[in-house]
């Protein structure tokens, strides 16, 4: 079973790998799309997976990423750019976290959402009126999309393993204890506010590092772009459709609802929004444990 | 420059308060949902929306008088509820463990959010409408007001004490305590948990629709200016944390502080007065830290 595994994991990665070499322009773009949602809702997964922290913030951190890059472009190496946005968002939510995380339930769910708009709210208000102008353009490093192709799948990898390690390591059992019953888990001596803080910190380095990097191919930023509220609802619909918890789920919710966004916002624009929130609203009736949950139950029967 | 006087203060003092009670009824409407039902409702500003443009298409196209939208608006809405609640509420309740409950209603709301924005902006385009109706002044404790806005607040005081009286003389607030303590033996006792759940939450929906026909001349409609009004009834609801005195008081001091915003400080900075509030009341009140 490992080895199977093993082998169709390796295939795959020498498939993406060499991918740009014989698809289109448009099919990476597509995947460009997929992976950063992918990306997004694996990071989301970190926190909210073991420990059922929903965050609908991660707008925020997408922005704080994407703006502190398209704002230091110009005189600074772009790698360097989402190291720095990395390592700054997890400090921010490392801290925010010790406040934030004390809220439980749908506190902790109004709060973040609440957290995203007033930071959305915060940069019109400078851009608007201490910047003078609101919205700039970008110029990108790059000749094409395969670099940001390129480390999209390696943040993508590097999402996974961590996924993974949170399955098979102290650290994540201790979240994994808090999402069961956080005062029987503080009784047998885990620290949760750290740990919940570092789960907390680890999923936004990852969100602020994917908005560095994929703001770089889009040319134009704006507050109400990369602050948009959809930042934040898309990633926990994809994992919430994928599976909640599992190292997969991210990935397969990503793939099978980015493909569809892609789909239907190219048929029919108009209802975008109508079928990803019956998507939403299914989800929530008919698969409450996601596909990768569904499968297993199943599997087990 | 803005210049102080005292004047000026009531004058912030007044038009906060008039905004203020139409942010408590919104409040109100949500309070009573979620502390009756325990359903977290994300898309009752979408709700509102669908009211107000209801009644905009029907004053505007059908001439329809806006004093009598309500009487069409309020079953609709009943319906409406009916309608949802037999299709996707009462599966949550059997389906998924009383913990789990408001959040998933939460997210079920969310996509319901979506449906009903994608709708809108489907069926009206996105472009801003507003009607005027019954806009000229009238005198309010020395402040010029238009009477809309006095009438607003009136009718949704009005509506919205009828409806808390119903509650407190009739059995139902009872009812619903029982089902909030123990669902089982309110079920011993013979309590109809599902048609309880779904005729409250229809009656519900229908003081959304007139919530939302109280406000719809006051604003520029467009399919998303339900999401402000969501997160002042969230706001309220933790504000007042389920007292009905709670959540008036927080509406003014809500109403109040936006308008001190626009008036004092700039009006680019009123959408995130809500958001501050929201975040500091959040962080500080001791008792939901649970």
């Amino acid at each position: 079973m490992l080895k199977i595994k093993g082998i169709a994991i390796l295939i795959l990665l020498t498939f993406f790998a060499t991918a740009p070499m014989y698809l289109t322009t448009y099919w990476i773009s597509l995947l460009i799309s997929i992976f950063m949602y992918a990306c997004l809702g694996g990071a989301w997964n970190i926190l909210a997976g073991p420990t059922k922290y929903i965050s609908l913030g991660s707008a925020a951190f997408f922005g704080l990423g994407a703006y502190l890059t398209s704002i230091l472009l110009p005189q600074f190496p772009h790698l360097l750019l989402i190291g720095i946005a990395a390592g700054l968002n997890f400090l921010i939510s490392f801290v925010l976290g010790f406040v934030a995380l004390r809220l439980r339930g749908i506190y902790f769910v109004i709060l973040t959402f609440a957290l995203g708009e007033f930071i959305k709210g915060l940069f019109l208000w400078i851009e608007a009126d201490i910047v003078g102008f609101v919205g700039r353009y970008i110029r990108s490093p790059y000749a094409g999309p395969e670099p940001i192709y390129y480390l999209l799948l390696l943040i993508l990898i590097l999402v996974i393993s961590v996924n993974w390690w949170l399955k098979n390591s102290r650290f994540g059992l201790a979240l994994l204890s808090i999402g069961e019953g956080e005062e029987k888990a503080e009784t047998l001596g885990v620290n949760t506010a750290l740990y919940k803080s570092y789960a907390f910190a680890l999923s936004s380095m990852f969100i602020g590092a994917v908005g560095a990097t994929v703001i770089v191919n889009w040319l134009y930023i704006h507050p109400s772009i990369v602050f948009n509220p959809l930042y934040s609802f898309n990633p926990a619909i994809m994992v919430l459709l994928g599976g909640m918890g599992t190292v997969y789920g991210p990935i397969i919710g990503a793939a099978v609802l980015g493909l569809l966004s892609e789909y239907l916002l190219t048929l029919f624009p108009e209802y975008y929004t109508i079928i990803l929130g019956l998507s939403l609203i299914f989800i929530v009736l008919f698969l409450p444990q996601g596909i990768v949950g569904a499968l297993r139950i199943r599997r087990r029967r | 420059m803005v210049v102080f006087t005292p004047l000026l203060f009531f004058d912030i003092f007044v038009s906060g308060l008039i905004l203020g009670s139409l942010y408590s009824i919104i409040g109100l409407a949500m309070n009573l949902q979620y502390g009756l039902l325990r359903v977290l409702n994300i898309a009752h500003g979408d709700f509102i929306m669908l009211a107000a443009y209801l009644k905009y298409w029907l004053f505007v196209i059908f001439g329809v008088s806006p004093l009598l939208v309500i009487p069409i608006t309020l079953p609709l809405f009943f319906l409406i509820g009916v309608v949802l609640h037999r299709l996707a509420f009462q599966r949550l309740l059997t389906s998924v463990p009383v913990r789990f409950f408001e959040a998933s209603t939460l997210l079920l709301t969310f996509g319901l959010s979506f449906v009903i924005q994608g709708f809108a902006s489907y069926a009206w385009t996105t472009t801003p409408r507003a009607f005027s109706y019954m806009a000229f002044p009238v005198n309010v404790l020395g402040v010029e007001l238009s009477a809309n806005r006095v009438i607003a607040m009136l009718g949704g005081v009005l509506t919205l004490s009828a409806f808390y009286l119903f509650l407190y003389l009739t059995l139902a607030r009872k009812v619903a305590i029982a089902l909030l303590q123990d669902q089982i033996g309110a079920r011993v006792v013979g309590i109809k948990l599902f048609k309880f759940h779904r005729y409250f939450f229809s009656i519900t929906l229908a003081l959304t629709a007139i919530t939302g026909s109280f406000i719809a001349p006051l604003v520029y409609l467009d399919p998303f200016i339900g999401i402000h009004y969501t997160i002042i009834a969230l706001l309220l609801l933790i504000l007042g944390a389920g007292s009905v005195i709670g959540c008036i008081i927080g509406g003014f001091i809500i109403g109040i502080a936006e308008t001190a915003t626009m008036f004092l400080v700039t009006p680019t900075f009123r959408p995130m007065v809500v958001f501050i509030i929201l975040i500091i009341i959040l962080l500080l009140r001791p008792s939901i830290r649970r």
